[in-house]
């Protein structure tokens, strides 16, 4: 049987406390034995994404709590080399990213998804950590929630869910480096007809 | 706490970056530079986002290629993701120069406007 958990886990923003309770996330954490990476995911939710924390989160891909041994990152200053050694794996990674609400309007988000997959008994356990209600990523995941998926294949949970993260949380990058330049560029001029008015 | 607090809360903070914003239309003296220091601060931090967002993208590429060879069929969902997180860290990574090169204008333009940083103990009396 096929089977796939997912929880869908958010606070109206990322600048107040993620709407989950240390008790809850300790049951979620001993129901499904997920190990202290839970914590490093929802650590920084409850305050604006600090800038001494901005090289955290990066996708981890480890052992479980019960010495599950997943997957074998070998790398040797060469190309990254992955091996799978067993049926089950974890991974966890945390998206830092801007959401505009509206032209000009900039504000910086957070989201957390963790993934367990069991390669012989296709059983997945996935959990997202997201800021606010009716954002991109909790429509998907809705939509994806909603369809009947029984019978959907472990490689097409993956791309899915997986999916659903890169272009809920990564769509924004660019144009907000736009924005950015474009005031910085404004800016530039400006100060540059002012030194030309004064000479 | 209920909804309506949370919404109040949240609307709070809206402002506040709204407001950071909107003095760049003012375009008055300290407003303005205070803006633009806004923006350096915003921008010292995204090279940082940035190279781990790369990371995990490589990752995710690099785990879903070796769950895609495990494979039996050569056209298979993971090979997909493979694929997707390929395209997006080749979209992502210019912008990390991109933001150096914006860091650095903004740096030239607030040493134009205020002068270079000397600290005190190097500052001719």
């Amino acid at each position: 049987m096929k089977l796939s958990n997912i929880s869908s886990i958010h606070s109206l923003s990322s600048p107040l406390p993620l709407q989950i309770s240390k008790d809850a996330l300790e049951l979620l954490q001993t129901k499904f034995n997920i190990g202290p990476e839970l914590w490093d995911l929802t650590s920084t939710f409850g305050n604006k994404p600090l800038g001494a924390a901005a090289a955290e989160g990066a996708m981890r891909v480890q052992q479980g709590p019960n010495g599950i041994q997943g997957i074998s990152f070998l790398s040797s200053g060469g190309p990254l080399l992955f091996t799978v050694t067993n049926r089950l794996s974890e991974s966890s990674y945390r998206f830092t990213f801007p959401v505009t609400g509206g032209p000009g309007r900039w504000t910086i988000r957070q989201a957390g998804i963790f993934h367990r997959q069991d390669t012989k008994n296709l059983q997945n356990l996935w959990v997202f950590f997201h800021a606010g209600r009716g954002t991109a990523m909790e429509k998907e995941l809705d939509a994806f929630a909603s369809r009947s998926h029984v019978n959907l294949s472990t490689d097409t949970s993956w791309f899915t869910l997986h999916q659903i993260a890169l272009t809920s949380c990564l769509g924004g990058w660019r144009s907000y480096v736009e924005h950015l330049g474009n005031k910085v560029d404004k800016y530039v001029s400006l100060q540059s007809a002012r030194i030309c008015e004064t000479l | 706490m209920n909804g309506t607090n949370r919404s109040h809360q949240f609307g709070g903070t809206l402002s506040f970056i709204d407001g950071s914003i909107n003095n760049t239309t003012k375009g008055q003296g300290d407003g303005n530079l205070a803006d633009i220091h806004d923006t350096r601060n915003r921008l010292l931090d995204l090279p940082s986002r940035l190279m781990t967002t790369l990371d995990t993208l490589q990752k995710l590429e690099a785990v879903s290629r070796a769950f895609s060879s495990q494979q039996g069929n050569k056209e298979n969902d993971f090979g997909k993701l493979a694929t997707s997180a390929l395209y997006y860290k080749e979209h992502l990574e210019p912008l990390v120069k991109g933001v150096d090169i914006i860091k650095e204008k903004v740096k030239d333009t607030l040493n134009m406007v205020i002068g270079p940083f000397i600290p005190d103990h190097k500052r001719r009396t």
